[in-house]
């Protein structure tokens, strides 16, 4: 019974979770521009509570979880230059 | 009566070895296919003013030769050495999924016959380069269908290449034999596995911006045609891939050379401590340089600068691997057999493509160069030079090891000296075409171009005329060459201890143990401390069935004709794609219906770190995750590109609940959040003995998938009939595309979940289908975690 017991208790989290990011959407005027990263925020501690526990937890053993980090780390230049790209001034073609 | 034995033996095979010959002569043929186009537009090319292509031919014979070669010729005859190779060099009997390594095979045919078979469509193939540049690549400057059929034939082949990392990178990390500790695994493993974590991560970002660009052409998103998205959007997600693909193409002949440096010197490898740290920092740093390719694309000043020096920093593990090889041969009684020949020919010709690198990683060089011969020269002897003529030093190497047989070393040489002849004639003039441009089909003798392009096609005629040479001496020797013996170049590595050809199972004098001392064989049940292994250890000792007929399994071939046939219809006609559709319906059903593990009883008994604890189907199904982690994340990369670029361009994203119901994507997200909670639980009923608490697990997991699934189909509907189509925006493009991909890995997880429930119903004990369950719960949460961020990104920011 433990074991479900943890898996409610995540599934709570999850839904307390999915209820913050609709009310942030809804009326997140109090946190103003940090509305969206909050709301990202919360998406992020879903999925490590996901990975953690519904995936990880369960089947996996440390190795995994390096592994899936190093996974997400690769994107993380492409997010970098892509945020780059748009968000610094263009320079136009080089002669 | 016909002996059908044979053509069954080739059709049904899961031995790796087997599959290794199928890649080999499968990866030669394409090889011979993309050198004779290559030769068609250097005949073109060869005098000014010439007229023996029209533009759109030459272009279709360019794009073709480009990605044959990269994608069809050159990782896949990596691949075939490493299919016969890496089990043995690791001291295991086989892969660890040999059925998935006969799939990723016929897969990879399947897709390179969809590719060819794009020439034959109305309007040809596609025409847009290698490199697919948007908007060259849509269907207002490239219409033909042919353009779509190659980007489908790429999805087929990426997903045959990440099936293929996955078993891979499983077998290297779990089989390997007593006492093989990483540390001593040779060059050319150590190589394959770099290679494919590049390709883990590298080729679902390919797949990615190939889901978009399929999604821009077959369904009129706008992602590359849009201001939002555009060249650029594509330029940073092809060169994601792009970049790190060289090193796919390079690092397997690097490998070799390491090798075979090392064996025809009689010397140890000098430094490998230091060289197997520098492929991992070349690796990483593969992810990281990307940009060098887009110095002209007008992208910020602070990332050209920030690119050129990643770009300089790759080329420091790389030469430190270079000089480490170098003083390998220092002090070595060297023997210059052919194997040897190509392996020091291939590292000259890779110092030259490397050193006119680093002149391409400077910003005001690049100006210059970029789009000129100058860049071509450069990437054919970094490609060609140090990937391909590694490549052909091993086929030489172990070609007295896969047949049993002696080449002529007469023939062998002068095929190397026409063949460095033909390659420097080939592509060292490039470097003097330094302002011609590499994208045109004609020019016009005032340009003083003439003279040096009819030496390089001369010198092209040249190479491809050498191959001839390896061509028949292969050939002809693999049945009349004379015998080999066991170890006719004194190789260290596990395979020369083994006879030529290796049998079956690879070991007939039983589990190799290996220690500081050498190799030695015992008994299974010596070697794993007593456990027995599933089938006794018989069949790795070399006692089971020598022909492997017991292992053969149709499945894998009718799967990829499947999907083959199914992609063709998707252009070419309904009829088609139900014929493809039904052949893959009914493959999956008799692949369902063989066990699950099937052939892979193939545990581990030896070296298993890091990934000591856990089974090989876990760790296969995480390592899968791990690519959806990259392929996921760069559509993620894309939305968030799109959304940024938006205020730039004038364009304004919808703000939340103008256009998607926040509660509608809510309630969505309770139906998916809430399978994955009866997932979890089905697993703790499996483990626990429950069948009824299992089967209704897995039922409600089953339906509240699939009325996710229902639910969207209606969102989707309602957006339609509101007029937020594919074409309305980028946002509306973003949408469908993201909630349709991860639709289909919905759909995907039904389909295997029937599977599951199958297994579930019909099991004797509820831990016979924990396994099956397990795997599921894996690929459930994935889809779950995806969602989390899908659900706030489109319905809520």
């Amino acid at each position: 019974m433990i074991d479900e017991a943890k898996y409610a208790a995540v599934y709570g989290i999850l839904m307390l979770g999915l209820i913050a990011e609709v009310l942030i959407a809804v009326d997140g005027s109090a946190l103003g521009t940090f509305a969206g990263p909050a709301i990202l925020a919360i998406a992020s501690l879903q999925a490590i509570f996901i990975f953690l526990v519904y995936m990880h937890g369960r089947y996996g053993p440390r190795p995994v979880a390096v592994f899936a980090v190093i996974s997400l780390l690769t994107v993380l230049p492409l997010f970098i230059a892509l945020l780059y790209s748009v968000v610094m001034p263009h320079h136009g073609s080089l002669p | 009566m016909v002996d059908w034995h044979p053509l069954k033996r080739w059709l049904f095979t899961t031995n790796h070895k087997d599959i290794g010959i199928l890649y080999l002569f499968t990866s030669l043929y394409f090889f011979v296919a993309a050198g004779l186009l290559a030769l068609t537009f250097r005949v073109q090319l060869a005098v000014p003013s010439n007229t023996f292509l029209q533009p759109d031919e030459y272009n279709q014979a360019v794009t073709m030769h480009g990605l044959l070669m990269l994608l069809w010729v050159l990782t896949p005859l990596g691949a075939a050495f490493a299919n016969y190779f890496v089990p043995i060099q690791i001291g295991a009997r086989d892969m660890a999924f040999p059925r998935l390594n006969a799939l990723s095979y016929w897969v990879y045919l399947s897709s390179g016959l969809l590719a060819l078979s794009s020439f034959f469509a109305t309007g040809g193939t596609a025409d847009w380069g290698w490199t697919t540049y948007a908007p060259l690549n849509s269907t207002e400057f490239s219409p033909a269908v042919g353009g779509s059929m190659m980007g489908l034939a790429l999805m087929l082949l990426m997903a045959s290449s990440i099936v293929s990392t996955v078993n891979f990178l499983v077998t290297i990390f779990r089989l390997r034999a007593p006492g093989m500790s990483l540390m001593r695994l040779p060059l050319f493993t150590w190589a394959w596995i770099f290679t494919n974590l590049l390709m883990l991560w590298a080729f679902p970002s390919f797949v990615s911006a190939l889901s978009l660009l399929v999604a821009d052409r077959a369904f009129g998103t706008v992602f590359f045609t849009s201001t939002q998205g555009g060249p650029l959007l594509w330029g940073h997600m092809f060169w994601f891939f792009g970049h790190p693909e060289v090193y796919v193409l390079l690092l397997p002949g690097f490998g070799i050379v390491g090798d075979l440096l090392s064996t025809f010197s009689r010397r140890p490898i000098y430094a490998k401590k230091i060289i197997i740290p520098c492929l991992a920092i070349a690796s990483i740093l593969s992810f990281t340089v990307w940009a060098h390719h887009m110095f002209m694309t007008g992208i910020s000043q602070s990332l050209l600068e920030a690119f050129n020096v990643t770009t300089e920093l790759i080329s420091i593990p790389f030469a430190i691997i270079v000089v480490a090889y170098i003083l390998t041969l220092r002090g070595g009684t060297i023997r210059f057999a052919t194997p040897m020949l190509f392996a020091v020919g291939s590292l000259g010709l890779f110092i030259i493509g490397g050193v006119t690198g680093v002149f391409n990683s400077s910003v005001a060089l690049d100006t210059g160069f970029r789009g000129t011969f100058w860049v071509v020269g450069h990437f054919h002897y970094t490609i060609v030079g140090g990937g391909l003529t590694g490549l052909f030093a091993g086929l030489y190497y172990w070609f007295p090891k896969m047949t049993g047989r002696m080449y002529s070393e007469r023939l062998g040489k002068i095929h190397f000296v026409i063949y460095m002849i033909g390659f420097n004639l080939l592509y060292f003039p490039m470097h003097l075409l330094y302002d011609m441009p590499r994208r045109i089909f004609r020019y016009d003798a005032i340009s003083g171009w003439g003279p040096i392009n009819l030496v390089i096609t001369i010198g092209a005629f040249t190479f491809g005329t050498s191959q001839l040479i390896m061509f028949a001496n292969l050939l002809w020797s693999a049945r009349r060459g004379p015998e080999a013996g066991q170890d006719p170049w004194g190789g260290y590595s596990l395979e020369w201890g083994v006879p030529s050809p290796p049998p079956e199972f690879n070991f007939p004098a039983g589990v190799p143990v290996i220690s500081a001392a050498g190799v030695t064989y015992r008994p299974v049940a010596a070697a794993d401390g007593g456990q027995a292994m599933a089938d006794g250890g018989q069949a790795y000792a070399g006692h089971g069935d020598e022909s492997g007929e017991e292992n053969w399994s149709r499945w894998p071939i009718v799967v990829a004709a499947g999907a083959g046939i199914a992609l063709w219809g998707l252009l070419m006609g309904v009829p088609a794609l139900l014929l493809g559709t039904g052949i893959l319906a009914v493959a999956f059903a008799g692949w369902g219906y063989e066990s699950l593990r099937g052939r892979e009883v193939i545990e581990a008994i030896g070296e298993k770190w890091p990934f000591d604890r856990i089974e090989n189907l876990s760790l296969g199904m995480w390592i899968f995750v791990f690519g959806e982690i990259a392929f996921f994340g760069t559509l993620f990369g894309a939305y968030v590109f799109l959304r940024m670029n938006s205020p730039l361009t004038g364009f304004v994203w919808p703000r939340p609940g103008e256009v998607h119901n926040i509660f509608w994507g809510g309630f969505n997200t309770i139906i998916l959040l809430t399978s994955g909670l009866t997932m979890v639980f089905a697993l703790t009923f499996a483990r626990r003995g429950s069948y009824r608490g299992l089967q209704g697990s897995l039922a409600a997991t089953f339906a509240l998938g699939a009325f996710f699934m229902v639910n969207k189909a209606f969102e989707w509907h309602e957006l339609f009939g509101s007029g937020f189509t594919f074409s309305t925006n980028t946002a509306s493009s973003i949408y469908y595309v993201l909630t349709g991909v991860h639709g289909a890995h919905v759909i995907a997880g039904l389909t295997a979940l029937t599977y599951v429930m199958v297994k579930a119903f019909k099991a004797s004990s509820t831990n016979q289908a924990s396994e099956a369950v397990e795997m599921f719960g894996i690929y459930w949460g994935m889809v779950d975690a995806v969602w989390v961020f899908l659900f706030p990104l489109l319905y809520l920011l």
